[in-house]
């Protein structure tokens, strides 16, 4: 089973997926914001990360997303770098960002909204990490 | 006239404060259904299913009360009409419901019909296409929904084609109207704020577009929207 790592600011979300994810089997960390994430992104050497985008700072996960990504060899996360992202977030899609996966602005693996049923949350969990694991 | 950007903020802003709750309570619904704090019993489960359909109608209410107000006022203007490759938007559109209908076991058929660049705002197709591709689904549960792309005279025209349950000849007349369902689409139990069809009529008369909608009860429902071309009389070059 996998170690997944969740930054998000919401308590009661992290309650929610932490009984989701640890009744399937795997080990469960969460961060509070994208600080305190990144912290502990070398300490838990997270499978996957599942990751908000409004939290203290309006675009705090896209900041996240291209400290985590940067392609630069003297990156403190080079290690980490293959790390599969899955954005859950609640910004409506109205909004001018075009919520896709955007190797420039936001490189990240999967996108989904908060609303999405949690058995599509799961299913996105399970297919990027049977992605990562065919990919190494 | 047209948004800022601090009330586009603003509406932003206060739509993500909304939703975030509802959508963060369904997931902790949903581990209550899921049994995973213990067995529910039938009365309890029936009650969690209750209380989660209410949020899923509160959260569809908030989304398209967002998708209203952007229309209305103008958050998504027609001076941001540019040429746009209608089937390559259209079937990236029905990618985006592909799951959704596979769910339902409904067949979305995409089928261009000539290649038709036409003058609209991208937010402001969307936002129509999201909410007749999402109505088409969730009234349809067998057969198939066509959706074809093609251009008549100066206009671009798309299709979406319905084997669902229809709209009685009564309702036709309320379909614009805010918050209207007719009764078979309440009766099937599906989510639904009565909003949708009023969003994509105030954005398709903002952008020099128009819908029509053919149905009869239990025979399906066709709706064509069109659009004007781009570099028509009523395109964007009337524009400049």
């Amino acid at each position: 089973m996998a170690t997944i790592l969740m930054i998000d600011d919401d308590a009661d979300l992290i309650v929610a997926m932490r009984m989701l994810l640890e009744a399937r089997g795997h080990q469960f960390h969460a961060a509070m914001n994208g600080e305190l994430g990144l912290k502990r992104v070398p300490e838990v050497r997270p499978d996957l990360i599942i990751l908000d985008v409004m939290m203290d700072r309006y675009t705090e996960g896209f900041r996240v997303c291209q400290m985590l990504k940067d392609p630069s060899e003297t990156s403190p996360y080079a290690a980490y770098r293959h790390v599969p992202i899955l954005v859950l977030s609640a910004i409506h899609k109205t909004t001018p960002h075009r919520f896709t996966p955007d190797e420039d602005r936001l490189p990240v693996d999967a996108f989904l909204e908060k609303s999405a049923p949690t058995d599509r949350v799961l299913a996105t969990v399970t297919e990027l990490l049977g992605r990562a694991t065919a990919g190494r | 006239m047209p948004v800022d950007d601090r009330q586009a903020r603003f509406i932003r802003k206060v739509t993500h404060d909304l939703r975030a709750p509802v959508a963060v309570a369904r997931t902790l619904l949903s581990v209550l259904s899921q049994e995973l704090v213990g067995p529910l019993n039938p009365a309890q489960a029936d009650l969690v299913e209750r209380a989660d359909r209410k949020l899923a109608l509160l959260l569809a209410l908030v989304d398209d009360l967002v998708d209203l107000a952007m229309a209305r006022t103008g958050a998504i203007p027609p001076a941001n009409r540019r040429p746009l490759a209608l089937g390559r938007f259209v079937e990236q559109a029905c990618a985006r419901f592909e799951g959704a209908a596979r769910e339902k076991q409904v067949d979305l058929l995409y089928r261009p019909l000539s290649e038709s660049m036409a003058a609209v705002d991208p937010d402001g197709l969307d936002l129509v296409l999201n909410h007749l591709l999402d109505n088409a689904i969730k009234y349809t549960s067998r057969g198939a929904i066509h959706v074809t792309v093609d251009q008549s005279g100066d206009d671009a025209v798309v299709v979406v084609d319905d084997d669902g349950i229809g709209i009685p000849e009564e309702a036709h007349a309320r379909l614009f109207d805010e918050f209207f369902r007719a009764e078979n689409a309440k009766a099937t139990g599906q989510v639904g704020t009565g909003l949708g069809l009023t969003i994509v009529k105030e954005v398709l008369d903002r952008h020099g577009g128009s819908i029509a909608i053919e149905s009869a009860e239990g025979r399906g429902t066709t709706v064509t929207v069109r659009l004007p071309l781009a570099g028509s009389n009523s395109g964007v070059r009337s524009d400049k």
